[in-house]
């Protein structure tokens, strides 16, 4: 065996000696969460961004000039910078501005939990889910850093997540499942409470809803149900 | 014994021994998972070769193909003047009932052909698509992983997978009212319009078919029969077209086992399946959100039991559907030489390869139309069906030729909707009272389009475009306008943007003996390129052509009419000028324009 293959090894080995024991000593004061997040930008190319006024526009700027964007967000098209392209957008009158690639490339991760949601609020970052012992949060890498800086553990999502819940929301009449239906709820039916005629109430929208998504839709006044979700591999 | 039949089976197949195939029923108490859809299809080709052949249209994001059966009578050829039904299942991956509906509606085609006249003519008429998995990862995820996935499996580079390929169709892609762009979202839009290899295989299928007719795309649950618009609560062009014929479909699907589905799902939805054929190839399209009911057990994961009610009644909306594709029994010629085909007219790249808009079945009496009069507009049907239909429906609208052709449309007026008629096989001409519209249209011109739909419950229009509907007819007509001078003057306005000829011609047909008609020269006339003001006669009409108009420009053309010595005042003619602009441009110019009609009275001296 060569040298230089020999020194690999004892260093794989050494490093899989030191990650074994850093496990078993978080395992022993701190379950592990899951495995570690990169919080590196996905593409090393620079980013750029132009402001679009809707996404009609953003999808006639992808036909027109043949170029996929990395992002839409809102009003911000984000893209890689690739030969020619800002001049192409230039010439179609864009002012493409450079962007940090910490705060356009995004993660969904866990967060350890640690105190209240409100704590949460200390960083740019939207909660997705609460588990019992870790939040699913979304936030740009550069925010994720911010939190493991803190203290805050970070780690990937389980296979399957975030999964949203299986809820029933109670609205005052049929207008109101397309306000339920402009939070993204994924609505699976839509039927009348009660029975047909004087004890009719309202309306029962059932649905998938992120823990996120049922905090707004508290907020917008619905009264809402968590049902038995079911769970990973479940069958009939 | 049924372990060493199996057993038996299995060795037959590793040694790759040929086994005699027959056309079993597909055992629909329970679901069907990838692998058994894939052998179905298999068995399909195998056991009806010469009814279906399947083919790959695409392939998912992870790589697998994206199957569809095609069944026709002459399934290994291309035939573009049949008429194409694309059925569609499992956009969403949990929603295994869609795949056994597909499923059951390829088998009730191959295994009905030869005993059922009906399934064997439109089998015969139509090239039938059944893609039974859109979303074939997501599909393979429910079976082992998620039993409640919805989304296909990209990975979307945050940690989240999977976007909604019903949210992902071009029309109106990209609204927040029924889409979401937030990654994890189960409704989530993807990056673009077709982003997805998926929906973009889809496209591409349904854009390459010349004859689509209507597509079917089924989900579950909730029982309802959806129809466009998803994106918006308003109603989209053809309204009553779409809604008879999702009316028809629920009570289709009624007539089996007794359950009435919804029309109203109550929320938008955009870049769906459905709004991108009707918006933008006015081809209807149908969602039927199958069993179980939003009240009934399972949701999207319902007992074994619900599925073979569900399929059968479905099968009996999906078959009115596919009968209406094939169907050419209540007809109106939309030009004289018009055989019913679908469709009667192909743009040819400069221009209709038939007049469509000439129908012979839609006339007035009496034939001139001055504005104003109460008219009879005559509407004849066609009947093909060899025996007499009953409960017919024929309206008739006219409107404004330069905002729509399409029939019914929003801007259009009902002159009358007839009822309950009865077409012997020789045909029927009805017949209604019409007063004829005072003014001009938007373009300024006398000139208006008269359409007639006709419905029967077994034939309905699947689209609003006469040239691609049976069913529907047009007639272009030119109004009449009382002038008592023998002086007109014609204005004439170039709407193009670039320089056009004006060509001006009077029917001289329509010319009584001793009386003349002279066109003028234009009081301001432009003579560029050679071209200049002539005028003569040339076949059976006076020709003036030359003058160049720039764009929105516009010029005043004298007609004199001499009436013969004998003439007293109160005598009157009828003239009829046409005037058509020919682009400026190099190359073939196509001629664009309108006429008048004039009834010419000698006033009082």
């Amino acid at each position: 065996m060569p040298n230089a293959m020999k020194w690999n090894s004892a260093a794989v080995l050494l490093t899989s000696l030191l990650a074994l024991a850093g496990c078993v000593h978080q395992g022993r004061h701190r379950p592990s969460l899951g495995p570690a997040v990169n919080l590196e930008p996905n593409d090393p190319r620079p980013v750029f961004s132009i402001a679009v006024s809707d996404d009609a526009e953003a999808a006639l700027i992808r036909q027109r000039l043949g170029f996929e964007p990395l992002r839409i967000d809102g009003q911000t098209l984000y893209f890689h910078d690739t030969p020619g392209i800002r001049e192409k957008l230039a010439e179609h009158g864009y002012t493409p501005a450079r962007q940090s690639p910490y705060s356009v490339y995004q993660r969904i991760v866990r967060v350890e939990k640690r105190g209240a949601d409100q704590e949460l609020a200390h960083f740019d970052v939207t909660l997705i889910n609460r588990e019992s012992a870790y939040w699913v949060v979304r936030g740009s890498i550069g925010a994720l850093r911010a939190l493991s800086a803190a203290g805050y553990r970070l780690s990937q999502l389980g296979p399957d997540e975030p999964r949203p819940r299986q809820v029933r929301i109670y609205a005052p009449s049929l207008a109101d499942v397309q306000r339920i239906n402009a939070l993204f709820v994924d609505i699976y039916s839509v039927t009348r409470e009660g029975r047909e005629g004087k004890d009719q109430r309202g309306i029962i929208v059932t649905g998938g809803a992120f823990d996120g998504q049922i905090d707004d839709l508290v907020k917008e006044g619905f009264r809402v149900e968590t049902v038995n979700a079911p769970k990973k591999g479940d069958r009939p | 014994m049924k372990r060493l039949a199996a057993k038996l089976l299995s060795l037959a197949a590793a040694l790759g021994l040929a086994v005699a195939l027959t056309a079993q029923p597909i055992d629909f108490t329970h679901w069907h998972n990838p692998s058994q859809v894939d052998g179905i299809l298999t068995n399909f080709v195998a056991t009806h070769p010469s009814l279906c052949a399947l083919s790959t249209i695409g392939t998912s994001i992870e790589g697998r193909p994206i199957q569809a059966l095609k069944i026709s009578n002459a399934p290994a050829v291309n035939d573009p003047a049949k008429g194409d039904v694309v059925i569609m299942a499992t956009h969403h991956a949990r929603e295994w009932m869609s795949t056994e509906t597909a499923l059951y509606i390829a088998e009730q085609l191959l295994t009905r052909y030869s005993s059922d006249p009906q399934i064997q003519a439109d089998v015969n008429h139509l090239q039938i698509w059944i893609i039974p998995v859109v979303n074939p990862d997501g599909f393979a995820y429910t079976q082992t992983i998620n039993r409640f996935w919805r989304k296909n499996r990209r990975n979307n580079g945050d940690g989240t997978f999977g976007v909604d390929l019903n949210r992902n169709y071009g029309y109106q892609w990209g609204l927040n009212s029924g889409s979401s762009p937030n990654t994890w979202d189960d409704t989530y839009r993807g990056t673009g319009p077709f982003s997805e290899p998926e929906t973009a295989a889809i496209r591409d299928f349904l854009q390459a078919r010349t004859n689509l007719k209507t597509i079917l795309t089924y989900h579950s649950y909730s029982e309802l029969f959806l129809r466009p618009w998803s994106y918006t609560t308003a109603d989209p062009p053809g309204e009553p077209t779409l809604a008879a014929l999702a009316q028809r479909s629920i009570a289709a699907i009624q007539a089996v086992h007794g359950i009435t589905y919804n029309e109203n799902i109550w929320y938008t939805s955009s870049g769906e399946t459905t709004d991108f054929t009707w918006g933008t190839m006015r081809v209807s399209g149908f969602t039927p959100e199958v069993r179980p009911s939003p009240t009934g057990a399972g949701g999207f994961d319902p007992p074994t039991s619900e599925i073979v009610p569900n399929i059968e009644e479905n099968f009996a909306a999906a078959r009115a559907l596919i009968h209406d594709a094939g169907a050419r029994e209540l007809w109106i010629r939309d030009y004289p030489g018009d055989t019913g085909a679908e469709p009667s007219a192909v743009w040819t790249g400069s221009g209709w390869s038939h007049p469509f808009w000439t129908s012979p079945d839609i006339w007035t009496v009496p034939a001139t139309l001055d504005q104003g009069a109460t008219v009879t507009l005559n509407v004849h049907i066609n009947n093909n069906a060899g025996s007499a239909r009953t409960n017919v429906r024929v309206d008739a609208y006219w409107t404004d030729p330069r905002i729509s052709l399409e029939f019914p449309n929003p801007d259009a007026h009902l002159i009358a909707s007839q009822t309950g008629l009865t077409v012997p096989p020789g045909g029927l001409t009805i017949t209604m009272p019409w007063t004829v519209p005072v003014g001009t249209n938007s373009w300024g011109e006398r000139h208006w389009c008269v359409g007639a739909i006709v419905m029967h419950a077994s034939d309905l229009p699947l689209t609003t475009q006469a040239e691609r509907s049976s069913n529907v007819a047009i007639h272009n007509f030119n109004t009449t306008a009382t002038v008592t001078a023998t002086n007109l003057i014609v204005a004439a306005t170039n709407f193009l943007d670039v320089d056009a000829e004006l060509a001006t011609t009077v029917d001289t047909a329509l010319i009584p003996a001793g009386w003349h008609v002279v066109l003028g020269n234009p009081p301001k006339t432009k003579s560029r390129s050679g071209l200049a003001t002539s005028i003569g006669r040339k076949g059976g009409l006076l020709n003036a052509k030359g003058p160049l108009l720039a764009p929105g420009e516009t010029i005043y053309l004298p007609i004199h009419v001499q009436p013969p010595t004998s003439a007293k005042a109160g005598d009157a003619i009828t003239v009829s000028v046409h005037a058509a602009l020919l682009p400026l441009l190099p190359g073939k110019r196509t001629p664009v324009g309108n006429g008048y009609t004039y009834k010419v009275v000698i006033p009082p001296k």
